[in-house]
């Protein structure tokens, strides 16, 4: 069982999970623990011979009930590939599962945010390679999202829908469109290739969007993993990040009312994106998060967001 | 005002099983166009397995 320390000098919250530190670390390609499990070989964490999408509760949680969750999305039975190189129905059908887990861990009284994710490459702390993703369900509201629904009182309504009206207008940091997401780097991005795909219409979150947007969720967030491998002509690693309106009661969190199971939440902050938080900032060089970054909180960047968009457009389409 | 639900696992979860039959049990379950299998492993731990239900039923 983890245990959660507020740091009072940064006001936040810090998890004590310490089993993790025994957790599986970079097995052979023989003890895949995200494997099928196959007549004669090793068990696996999925006992079935084959699956298509497998979720499972984390072996060594960060959070588990009654105080959050945490879950392990297994996005193939094969072992080899990635995000961007299922087939298109699979990375449409994953789109589903995210909304799946977000209506129901959203829907438990002590989960107060849904937060899916990926870390992608051994250079972001990647442990197993095979294909997947996590979901943390936090017990309090976590204080990024936070950050952006104060963004929305500074701003004086939805910040995601203002800032991609205004990099829709300006242009030069857009990378990809189409007909349901936006995809810019942003104004004030942190890292070199960050990206923020942010969806056309004010979508709180998974549950607000329409089976076309799903579809087009998908193909927009493949063609740009496609870009980022194209970039440097080698897997990309990153972060990403899926932002969605919280899902906690006004009881437990002091936010809005949500709506009852099966309905999407009504309360008002939220805007579905996913951002990207890629460390390379050339082909062989990561940008660390060093003194300013941790000791004072404000980024150095040695790049623009302009001239990092005109690349990645170019490797986009080249990957198309 | 609406009321969230206590975490428990899976409520259509039966005891693990390896078996193709027993997954074929667990395969009522829809959500948009997925089939959706609940199980529980042998440390209790929840499992759901998806699948394109267009390919299930095929």
């Amino acid at each position: 069982m983890s245990e959660l320390r507020f740091n009072e000098l940064r006001g936040e919250q810090v998890d004590y999970a310490i089993h993790r530190q025994e957790r599986t670390f970079l097995p052979s390609r023989e003890h895949c623990p995200l494997d099928p499990t196959r007549p004669g070989g090793p068990p696996t964490e999925i006992p079935f011979p084959s699956f298509e999408i497998a979720v499972f509760e984390n072996r060594f949680p960060a959070f588990e009930a009654p105080h959050g969750a945490a879950e392990v999305v297994v996005y193939t039975d094969s072992h080899e590939g990635s995000f961007a190189t299922l087939p298109e129905q699979r990375a449409e059908d994953l789109m589903w599962v995210w909304r799946n887990r977000y209506l129901e861990l959203g829907a438990r009284e002590d989960i107060d945010y849904v937060f899916i994710f990926e870390n992608r490459g051994v250079e972001v702390g990647v442990t197993l390679h095979h294909p997947h993703g996590q979901i943390y369900g936090y017990p309090f509201m976590p204080p990024v999202p936070a950050l952006e629904l104060a963004a929305d009182e500074r701003l004086g309504g939805c910040a995601p829908c203002a800032l991609m009206a205004a990099e829709l207008q300006d242009g030069r940091r857009l990378v990809h469109e189409n007909a349901a997401v936006v995809a810019y780097i942003p104004f004030a991005a942190r890292w070199a290739y960050e990206v923020h795909l942010v969806m056309r219409e004010h979508r709180p979150s998974l549950l607000d969007c329409e089976p076309q947007e799903l579809r087009l969720l998908a193909s927009g967030l493949q063609e740009l993993v496609r870009g980022y491998d194209s970039l440097f002509r080698r897997p990309f690693p990153y972060v990403m990040a899926v932002h969605q309106a919280p899902t906690a009661t006004s009881q437990s969190s002091g936010a809005d009312a949500r709506a009852p199971l099966a309905a999407p939440p009504r309360r008002g902050g939220g805007h579905l994106h996913v951002e990207f938080y890629p460390p390379l900032r050339t082909a062989d060089k990561l940008k660390y998060l060093a003194g300013s970054e941790q000791g004072a909180g404000t980024f150095i960047s040695d790049t623009l967001p302009e001239e990092s968009a005109v690349t990645l457009r170019e490797a986009i389409a080249r990957a198309s | 005002m609406a009321r969230k639900r206590h975490p428990q696992s899976p409520s259509s979860a039966a005891s693990e099983s390896a078996g193709e039959e027993r997954r074929e049990e667990h395969a009522q379950e829809r959500f948009g166009p997925l089939a959706v299998e609940r199980h529980v492993k042998d440390d209790g731990r929840a499992l759901i397995l998806y699948a394109h239900a267009e390919r299930e039923r095929a």
